[in-house]
């Protein structure tokens, strides 16, 4: 028994070990990192595949496929197909109005300002569609390392605010992630970067992904990567460039077909994936041919394109990004040549104009040694391994992209917090009442650099409630923001005539209330347990089932020489090693299976020796 | 509420010493943060208008080791919400600190002197010397006259260095000297009023030579 059970045991106590992930949610493909040993990453799945698509589709059964099968379901469900929806988390349908028109899969708008995308007859949030990718990636991630993942860090854009963030950690919630922090993804190149190659000295990361950019100036001494500027777009990125072919595609297939066709969703997915492809191929050489052919509806097109011309489409918004740069380094109070090195990351900036320009501003050869695709992921395996207590040299100090600042009486935003400050960080602002016995305050949170409210993005209503009930401006209110570590608001309030702490009721203007995001969570604990806990759970139960019937066996073997009170112990260890099989949690039942090893031990030894004892008989008499 | 600042031993490893008053030497264990901490004591620094920009640098990094909530994220609620509490105070300090408009405002309201907004006057003949640097200024943007522009704006930056020093003055002769603080506050307050006065016109003055910006 115990010769056959050790390796079973092995392999389960295996699956009991945690990994602890970095996780790249993209626009347009996500993927997983771990540190292994002193070594950041990628995880690799049995294909050699690190990226998965992020794109989910629904099938007619409800059947949730994600990655590559799901971006090849697009163009036959493109209605179905859900991609870059990282372009609407913790957006409202104001913040898309450009966006909507050019997406096959149907946005509505929903309660608050956020919205859902219609599937049949659900309606998901973006939380809930991201939240099926990062399940994929964990599952992948579970699978190829053999160990149990809950935790993990999750990236970011740098300049998505508070909104985007928390919603980006509600979605790594609903997937059954204890997300350990929200970390900046050029930030998170910047780790895997340093410690590749043990720099110092102040560097630029350009981040140009599928559907945003950012720009980040960074110090780097002494194991400390101190974030001095970071500036941004988030509806910026290799989607933007893609639409320039469609735009092109679409306008020239207005001449022969009509247009309500040309925006029907097939369509829209056919040009999309063409239009991808072709500018993947003019990467790598002067001309590509952009073509779409479909039978249903008939569609036909093909045209040869150059460098040249799709260099001149994209011009304006790589010079975007450009003058992001000289705002972010003016910032970070430095000039051009003060920056020794520039780290490319980002499927985009494979484009050649994109590499040109940069190289071309900065005045220098690029740092181009890492895979674009994988630096962001591997950044956050190194921050998630810092968080567990290793790495102790490195520290990270990022800060804020925006400002934040409360609604003023005549509608205009005053700052508390000023962009590119470091966080964690906080502020105070004194707030009274304005008639007597008032005994609430709202007070409207927001973020951005423009002087009226209405031009800031909202982060919701708070409304500070239970205040004493005083003359008018009598109670002396002090609220506390605190932007924490992961860029996220927290609000502190008090009264300071009584010392009271003040309850505060939290609006959020867009985003999902703490009660939604728990019945997520529980609907999907509830609905899809990762299959691989639910393979480890039968692999457990089989190893009990196993074990008890050995156990059977080497009570009878042992039936002579076994003491009595041994003989007892084992069969109550027994009883209770069978009755938590049927316990749910994995890591119960791995328990239960440790303490019932523990406890027969000498019954294993015991029966190696009878077992040993029946040979020698058995040789013994043979030889005879 | 104030805490006194006897010795006293760390509750984590009773190290009797408190060389920092927000974290033990010893373990490492952070305390609650005792009202009156100013920003230059989290930084070790004395309160003083000129302060060495290189040491607290130095001190931030050596600091956020000690507080950051990086390596706090496997210890107790109550510790990490102190790390939290302490890197905010930290990073806050910093800002202020570091930039000598806001670390001058800082100290004149450490020593007792006047917020802008109570006393916004400035040193006698001020005002007429800017007036003409600023008609100066607005006919040399107006004629686009950049060499003109560039020329004031070294004036204003002499002007403005000129000032933060004789405020390094005063601020000199309110740790040295006990008699007439109420007057050196006052002058302190008129000539950082000043400084600020010249600080906003270089900024207006650079937002004008970038249209659009």
């Amino acid at each position: 028994m115990a010769v056959v059970s050790i390796e079973s045991l092995t392999s389960a106590a295996k699956a009991h070990k945690e990994a602890v992930v970095g996780i790249d949610l993209g626009t347009t493909f996500s993927l997983a990192a771990w540190v292994d040993g002193e070594v950041p990453k990628v995880i690799r799945d049995e294909n050699g595949q690190v990226l998965v698509p992020s794109v989910v589709s629904f099938t007619d059964d409800n059947d949730v496929i994600v990655g590559w099968p799901a971006r090849e379901r697009g163009l036959l469900d493109p209605e179905h197909t859900v991609f870059s929806v990282k372009r609407l988390i913790g957006r409202g349908r104001e913040d898309l109005a450009r966006e909507l028109g050019l997406l096959p899969y149907q946005v509505e708008d929903a309660e608050r300002k956020l919205v859902r995308i219609k599937i049949r007859e659900n309606r998901l949030t973006p939380q809930e569609v991201s939240a099926e990718i990062l399940k994929d990636v964990k599952a992948r991630a579970e699978k190829v390392l053999n160990r149990k993942v809950t935790k993990a860090v999750i990236t970011v854009p740098a300049y998505f605010d508070d909104t985007q963030r928390q919603a980006t950690r509600d979605a790594g919630r609903i997937a059954g992630l204890d997300v350990l922090r929200i970390i900046n993804e050029p930030t998170a190149a910047a780790l895997a970067y340093g410690l590749d190659s043990k720099k110092k000295g102040i560097i630029a990361v350009y981040d140009l992904g599928g559907g945003t950019f950012d720009i980040s100036i960074l110090r780097i001494a002494k194991g400390v990567f101190q974030v001095l500027s970071t500036l941004g777009d988030t509806f910026l990125g290799g989607d933007d460039f893609d639409r320039t072919l469609m735009d092109l595609a679409s306008t020239e297939l207005k001449e022969t077909h009509p247009e309500e066709l040309i925006k029907s969703p097939v369509v829209l997915q056919a040009l999309k994936q063409a239009a991808e492809k072709t500018k993947q191929e003019l990467s790598s050489f002067e001309t590509a041919t952009l073509q779409i052919q479909l039978d249903d509806p008939k569609i036909s097109y093909v045209r040869q394109i150059s460098r040249a011309e799709f260099n001149e489409l994209i011009c304006p918004l790589v010079e975007r990004t450009i003058e992001f740069c000289k705002t972010a380094i003016s910032d970070a109070r430095l000039t051009p040549e003060r920056i020794e090195d520039i780290v490319m990351v980002g499927g985009s900036t494979r484009v050649p104009l994109v590499s040109n320009k940069v190289e071309e501003f900065f005045g220098k050869p690029l740092h181009t040694d890492l895979n674009p695709d994988e630096v962001v992921a591997l950044g956050a395996a190194v921050q998630a391994r810092i968080l567990s207590g290793g790495f102790k040299e490195m520290m990270v100090l990022d800060v804020t992209p925006l400002s934040l600042g409360i609604e003023t009486f005549g509608g205009g935003m005053s700052k508390l917090i000023m962009r590119n400050s470091s966080i964690p960080t906080r502020a105070s602002e004194q707030f009274t009442t304005y008639v007597d016995g008032q005994t609430s305050v709202d007070i409207h949170v927001l973020q951005g650099e423009r002087e009226l409210a209405e031009d800031c993005r909202s982060l919701g209503k708070w409304k500070l409630t239970d205040i004493p009930a005083m003359p008018a401006n009598a109670p002396k209110i002090t609220v506390t923001f605190i932007l924490d570590a992961n860029g996220v608001l927290k609000v502190d309030a008090s009264e300071e005539r009584s010392g009271k702490e003040l309850s505060i009721e939290v609006q959020p203007s867009s985003g999902l209330t703490e009660e939604e995001v728990e019945r997520m969570v529980r609907e999907s604990i509830e609905h899809a347990k990762s299959d691989v806990e639910n393979r480890q759970r039968i692999d457990l139960r089989n190893e009990i089932d196993s074990i008890g019937r050995a156990t059977v066996k080497a009570l009878e073997q042992t039936r002579d020489d076994c003491p009595e009170a041994l003989r007892s112990t084992v069969e109550k260890a027994l009883i209770d090693l069978l009755a938590a099989a049927e316990l749910e949690d994995i890591h119960q039942i791995q328990q239960a299976i440790d303490d019932f090893n523990e406890a027969s031990e000498p019954l294993a030894k015991l029966q190696m020796d009878a077992v040993a004892k029946t040979v020698l008989r058995e040789e013994q008499s043979a030889n005879r | 509420m104030s805490v006194t600042t006897e010795v006293t031993s760390c509750p984590n490893c009773e190290l009797i010493q408190r060389e920092h008053p927000l974290y033990c030497t010893g373990c490492g264990h952070l305390f609650p943060e005792e009202e009156g901490t100013n920003h230059f004591a989290l930084y070790g620094l004395e309160p003083t208008f000129e302060i060495d920009e290189d040491k607290l640098e130095m001190k931030l990094f050596e600091l956020s080791r000690r507080f950051h909530p990086d390596f706090f994220a496997t210890q107790d609620q109550s510790q990490q919400e102190l790390s939290l509490r302490h890197s905010a105070s930290l990073n806050t300090a910093h800002q202020i600190l570091r930039e000598p408009f806001e670390r001058a405002e800082y100290l004149l309201q450490l020593l007792g002197g006047n917020q802008s907004s109570e006393d916004k006057r400035t040193p006698d003949g001020f005002l007429q010397k800017t007036m003409l640097l600023r008609m100066e200024l607005e006919e040399a943007t107006e004629d686009e006259d950049a060499a003109a522009i560039n020329t004031l704006n070294q004036r204003m930056k002499a002007e403005s260095d000129a000032l933060l020093e004789h405020l390094s003055g005063l601020f000199n002769r309110l740790r040295n000297e006990v008699t007439e603080k109420e007057s050196l506050l006052a002058q302190a307050r008129m000539n950082l009023n000043a400084a600020n006065y010249i600080k906003n016109l270089i900024r207006d003055s650079s937002g004008l030579k970038r249209p659009g910006a």
